[in-house]
């Protein structure tokens, strides 16, 4: 049977398709990888702003937090989550409702894992 | 070197014949030992597929080779046309094998055309092949020691990094793996370039010149698309075995290469941005490797055993396609053979399979203009040849339809 496949000049030509399979993997892999997904990002729910500007926020955020946790932990200063004004991780929520939509999407799309949730919840 | 052309002081209707001894002991020595028991009755090329009625092969290739007309044979493109089917020394009622003496022929060929001719001459010799392996052992030992020496594997280790999983990487490092095998690429690519113009312009010069309604592209062009079809070996009617085989182990052979070019540019290509060597088992090119490697291990276990069971239909087979065949199981069976010690975590042995495969894969790049594998570009010259002089068309226009018509005896 396998004589006979051989025979058909299709047997040639799918040989030569399926040299081009890898090649093909590589470049949608390729492509694929070229163009991420733009992570789209839940915006705050009340017309408040934020503590810093948007930008800063976004580069900055998880410094911040640490800090935040140095001078609560490390300090016992908890003049910035308590009282009028709260700083803290649970007070993002005020005004980004969904943590799903939120935080993840980001940081799903830059591979971060963080263990900030394990405890906090939110 | 003796020469059957007409001398000069002869009249023109004499031909003065000088027979090569030479090429005569060639051929009876590798295959060809009952050339003297032809007759020439003509009933190979009676049947033979692949001649056609102008040029009768291989009838006058028996008559040559027995009177050692060198000159005549080595620019006849008819011996380079034949696909050993067989069907010749099969019919043969002398046991005369003329399928082993034109295979005969083609060794000489190529050791004729060979770019430097003494090394052809040299690598011809069965006994050259031990020197082969061993120069090419000592070869990649002191290339390695050298390399090892100039801090090369360093730098290479620490641009690549973590990456590599590979213990044996630091004494064979992949750059200097690739280094000489691009090295003798280029220099095989220029040898068979030199060689196949050598033979390209003997044949224009012994035979019919050039057909100006066949250009050389369309020529090349239809002369691939048969090679690529593998029309001839289709029209064998002794042996049906040799296609199947011979498509095996060319389209192998092809993908592996191709594998090989891609693991090569791994560093420059963009799309191989995550590469990890070695390659997962499920990787794309990983697969396709493997499958090849299959098919290149069981298209020789095909002609092995058709050689063993059809002794007559399959050739006796000379020095030259024993080589040829052992290189290739040995270079596939090694390949396999550390593949599955590296599964099996068996490092040592898998460090003594690995080099012994790395010195056949030497070996068999240097001395591949010498060996049968050079048929690739003869083979091809001589296709395009029979195009470009309008034998091929005439063949399939004049000749064809007139055998059809005769009705073609079983």
């Amino acid at each position: 049977m396998i004589r006979r496949l051989l025979q058909q000049r299709g047997a040639i030509v799918l040989t030569f398709l399926l040299m081009t399979v890898p090649l093909l993997c590589g470049v949608v892999t390729f492509a694929a990888e070229a163009i991420p997904p733009e992570p789209w990002l839940e915006n705050a729910q009340s017309g408040a702003t934020c503590i810093l500007p948007r930008e800063a926020m976004r580069h900055m955020h998880m410094s911040y937090l640490k800090t935040l946790r140095d001078q609560v932990v490390r300090q016992g200063d908890r003049s910035l989550i308590s009282g009028k004004h709260q700083h803290g991780i649970t007070s993002c929520r005020g005004c980004h409702e969904h943590r799903e939509t939120f935080c993840n999407r980001c940081h799903q799309a830059a591979s971060v894992r963080l263990d900030c949730f394990n405890c906090h919840a939110y | 070197m003796a020469s059957d052309s007409p001398q000069q002081k002869t009249p023109r209707h004499a031909e003065r014949l000088s027979p090569d001894r030479d090429l005569l002991r060639q051929v009876l020595g590798s295959g060809g030992e009952d050339l003297r028991k032809c007759m020439q009755c003509a009933t190979c090329s009676a049947v033979c597929e692949l001649t056609d009625g102008h040029h009768p092969s291989p009838r006058k290739e028996m008559l040559w080779a027995q009177w050692g007309l060198r000159q005549r044979l080595m620019t006849d493109p008819d011996i380079w046309l034949c696909h050993q089917c067989n069907d010749c020394t099969l019919r043969c009622p002398r046991g005369a094998r003329p399928g082993d003496v034109m295979a005969a022929l083609r060794r000489e060929c190529v050791i004729h055309y060979a770019v430097p001719g003494p090394i052809g001459r040299w690598a011809s010799r069965p006994s050259s092949l031990v020197w082969i392996v061993l120069v090419s052992a000592a070869v990649l030992a002191v290339a390695s020691s050298i390399w090892q020496w100039a801090g090369l594997t360093r730098a290479e280790l620490s641009s690549t990094g973590s990456r590599i999983v590979f213990p044996f990487w630091t004494r064979l490092p992949h750059g200097l793996l690739m280094a000489g095998g691009l090295l003798l690429l280029i220099a095989n690519a220029v040898k068979l370039f030199l060689s196949a113009r050598r033979y390209w312009r003997a044949l224009i010069a012994a035979g019919m010149p050039p057909d100006p309604r066949h250009g050389q592209k369309s020529s090349l062009g239809a002369a691939l698309l048969r090679i690529i079809w593998h029309d001839d070996f289709s029209l064998c009617a002794a042996n049906k075995t040799r296609r199947t085989a011979h498509l095996l182990v060319v389209y192998g052979m092809l993908a592996l290469f191709l594998t090989d070019l891609w693991i090569i540019t791994a560093r420059f290509n963009p799309m191989l941005t995550g590469l990890v060597y070695p390659l997962a088992f499920l990787n794309p090119w990983k697969i396709m490797a493997n499958l090849a490697g299959l098919a290149v291990l069981i298209g020789c276990l095909m002609m092995l055993i058709d050689r063993w069971r059809h002794p007559k239909t399959a050739g006796r087979g000379n020095h030259y396609d024993w080589a040829l065949l052992g290189f290739l199981i040995l270079i596939v069976l090694t390949g396999f053979g550390s593949e599955l010690l590296h599964y099996a975590r068996i490092d040592t042995l898998r460090h003594a399979v690995y080099a012994v495969h790395l010195v056949m894969v030497l070996a068999f790049l240097w001395m591949l203009p010498y060996s049968k594998l050079a048929h690739v570009v003869y083979r091809t010259v001589a296709m395009v040849y029979a195009e470009r002089t309008g034998r091929r068309a005439f063949r399939q226009q004049v000749e064809d339809p007139l055998k059809a018509q005769a009705g073609v005896p079983e």
